[in-house]
């Protein structure tokens, strides 16, 4: 097979690239994220509740929005960075933001399960929320598995739910494109946590690049050299890279019941899902659902995130679907610049 | 690095080693594109099958494989045993993180004090016929039970690298065509590896997403967790008799804080409610009020 020319002198370019990583700002690793000015409002345990700072003046009527996000990797996600930030995005709308972090769980935190978070935490910081926002109702945000806590919450107290915006949120999982739950479905999950307690975040990490091992873990840093003589494009693949691999431990007991009953029974969509002894009846949602979502998800599938417009009792039920992957939805500019706007117009139609 | 970039160019980009990094240690162009004439199946080779480095069994399974060649199939010596022991059974999670336990005294503990002296003949499968006898015995029954479980575990580990027996052939397979279909004239350099990654990605996709390959990997996870189990409870046994904490009194007591934690803050809440509703009640209706706000109690 013949080479053109061409290949010759661009594989000269890429080595030259690639030694050019010397004359790289020493600085590179000290990466800063999540740097909207916020306040803490409440914490609890290793949780903290944030409210940042308004950017502009409250729009009227509007409910304070509370952030929920995965116990999966960190939530500073969702502020990355001046340039990519949901949260920067709805302030800039005039909406009032909180978000809760929930912290790195070390092992006095291996017996935290689901009722511990919905009906402690996530329970609690609505409470605070509503309290510092002197308001009766929050608009709830739920991000990939905090969207999922974000409906059990949201099912079994409506009343202090005024809006449901749910982003890349798994809901049913059994169906047939979910890698994910396809491989953990053989997986003995009372042995795994009985044998190792609190699931390192490095584990999951592992297994979720896995899923795509060579568009993750080769394709990604072949193209890092596309990069490498412009700084600021660095800065933002150094933040993501943070960020992806700021993967705290999961609770064992939280990651038992997540993996067992949502996952591997899929009781979530047949309302078998209990909290404290109370059942998960999403039927009994009656809030508007603003559902958003990934067309190229490849940890969330479309389908599974889709399955919320009949689990759910509400008629106000709207979804967009995103042409990009599960965590291009909150960085990619095209959907950073929509996303909030989007939000914020549905809000306001239904103030 | 879990996922190394030497999938595709072979050791030059070893980000691991820091080859990566430094320009001395890059092949001149024309030696890089004499690598790529013979083709990226080459690579392919290599790599045998992406989960192998993926998830670091690799090390262990090697490691076994040349210790039964030296020594002619029949024993491990106690330096393996060791590293074995270690990389099986001290890493933290599926042996996803680095090596840990290479000074965790309990293994070296384990190992120099075990009755059978040099070399335990500790996977082979005879061994795990010999009557247990003496003084040694329990520690004999749970070398078996280990030796078991360990022959389970390289079981289910052959049996998941057979699902990418023809991974590297397909793969060559559709990168050729797919580079015929390209005009190689004008395919750069980053096309050429977005095509070779388009093949790795389809092909090992369509291999993840068969319900073979989920049997395999749950049973690979099974049959780790049971070696790893096994392994932390002969390690419990040492800790107990050299009066250490057990994983069992570390999770009993984590429990325990757990649910006082829970009690603390149930009582925090009532007292709260107390204090609200006392501020609000006349003393007379003190009583009705800790009653109705004992049911609902508010959150901290």
């Amino acid at each position: 097979m013949a080479i053109g020319e061409h290949l010759i002198q661009e594989a000269i370019d890429f080595q030259s690239r690639l030694a050019g990583v010397w004359k790289l700002p020493s600085d590179l690793n000290e990466v800063q994220v999540g740097t909207t000015p916020k306040d803490i409002v409440y914490s609890e345990d290793k949780l903290v509740l944030y409210k940042y700072r308004p950017l502009r003046k409250k729009t009227a009527g509007t409910d304070p929005i509370l952030i929920v996000y995965a116990l999966v990797n960190r939530p500073y996600i969702a502020d990355l960075n001046e340039n990519r930030s949901l949260v920067r995005g709805l302030l800039e709308q005039g909406q009032e933001v909180y978000l809760i972090d929930w912290g790195y769980p070390s092992s006095e935190d291996r017996y935290l399960d689901l009722h511990h978070y919905i009906e402690g935490y996530i329970a609690n910081c609505v409470k605070s929320t509503l309290q510092d926002s002197k308001s009766s109702r929050l608009n709830i945000l739920g991000i990939c598995q905090g969207g999922t806590m974000s409906l059990c919450y949201a099912a079994l107290h409506p009343e202090k739910v005024h809006n449901i915006i749910t982003m890349v949120t798994p809901v049913d999982f059994s169906t047939p494109d979910n890698l994910l739950a396809h491989w953990f479905s053989e997986v003995d999950i009372d042995l795994f946590v009985d044998t190792v307690g609190n699931i390192p975040g490095m584990m999951l990490n592992s297994m979720f690049l896995s899923l795509k091992p060579f568009r993750l873990g080769v394709e990604k840093y072949i193209d890092l050299s596309k990069i490498l003589d412009n700084p600021d494009k660095i800065r933002n693949f150094m933040q993501m890279e943070k960020w992806i691999f700021d993967s705290p431990d999961q609770a064992g007991e939280m990651f038992r019941t997540f993996v067992k009953q949502f996952s591997q029974q899929n009781k979530l969509v047949k309302g078998e899902i209990l909290v404290a002894g109370k059942r998960v009846d999403l039927k009994k949602i009656k809030n508007p659902v603003l559902n958003l979502y990934a067309k190229q998800d490849h940890l969330v599938p479309p389908s599974s995130s889709q399955a919320l417009r009949t689990a759910i009792g509400s008629e106000d039920y709207k979804e967009i679907g995103y042409d990009t992957g599960h965590i291009g939805i909150y960085v990619s500019s095209k959907a950073g610049r929509d996303i909030p706007r989007k939000i914020s117009s549905w809000l306001g139609e239904r103030n | 690095m879990l996922l190394r970039i030497n999938y595709t160019y072979s050791n030059q980009f070893d980000m691991d080693s820091g080859n990566f990094w430094n320009p001395q240690n890059f092949l001149n162009p024309m030696d890089l594109l004499n690598q790529w004439n013979s083709g990226f199946a080459r690579q392919n080779q290599t790599m045998q099958n992406p989960l192998n480095q993926l998830f670091d069994f690799g090390n262990v399974i090697r490691q076994m494989q040349e210790a039964l060649q030296q020594q002619g199939g029949q024993a491990f010596s106690q330096e393996q045993i060791n590293e074995l022991l270690r990389l099986c059974s001290f890493n933290n999670g599926l042996s996803f993180m680095p090596p840990v336990g290479q000074s965790n005294p309990w293994i070296g503990n384990f190992v120099q004090n075990a009755p059978f002296g040099q070399g335990l003949p500790y996977p082979n499968q005879g061994f795990g016929n010999i009557p247990a006898l003496g003084i040694g015995r329990e520690w004999q029954e749970d070398l078996v039970e280990l030796s078991k479980l360990q022959q389970e575990f390289l079981g289910a580990y052959q049996s998941f690298l057979k699902v990418f027996s023809n991974f590297a052939e397909a793969v060559g397979e559709n990168f050729g065509e797919a580079l015929k279909e390209s005009e190689m004239e004008k395919t750069g350099f980053y096309e050429v590896c977005s095509i070779w990654i388009d093949c790795c990605e389809n092909e090992f996709q369509q291999i993840a997403s068969t319900k073979e390959y989920s049997r395999l990997y749950g049973g690979l996870i099974n049959a780790h967790m049971r070696l790893r189990k096994k392994s932390n409870e002969i390690q419990d046994k040492r800790a107990k008799l050299a009066d250490q904490p057990t994983r069992n009194d570390l999770n009993a007591i984590q429990k325990e804080n757990m649910e006082a934690k829970s009690r603390i803050k149930q009582l925090e809440s009532r007292i709260q409610a107390l204090e609200a509703s006392g501020a609000q009640k006349k003393p007379a209706t003190r009583a009705r009020a800790t009653r109705r706000t004992t049911k609902k109690p508010a959150a901290k």
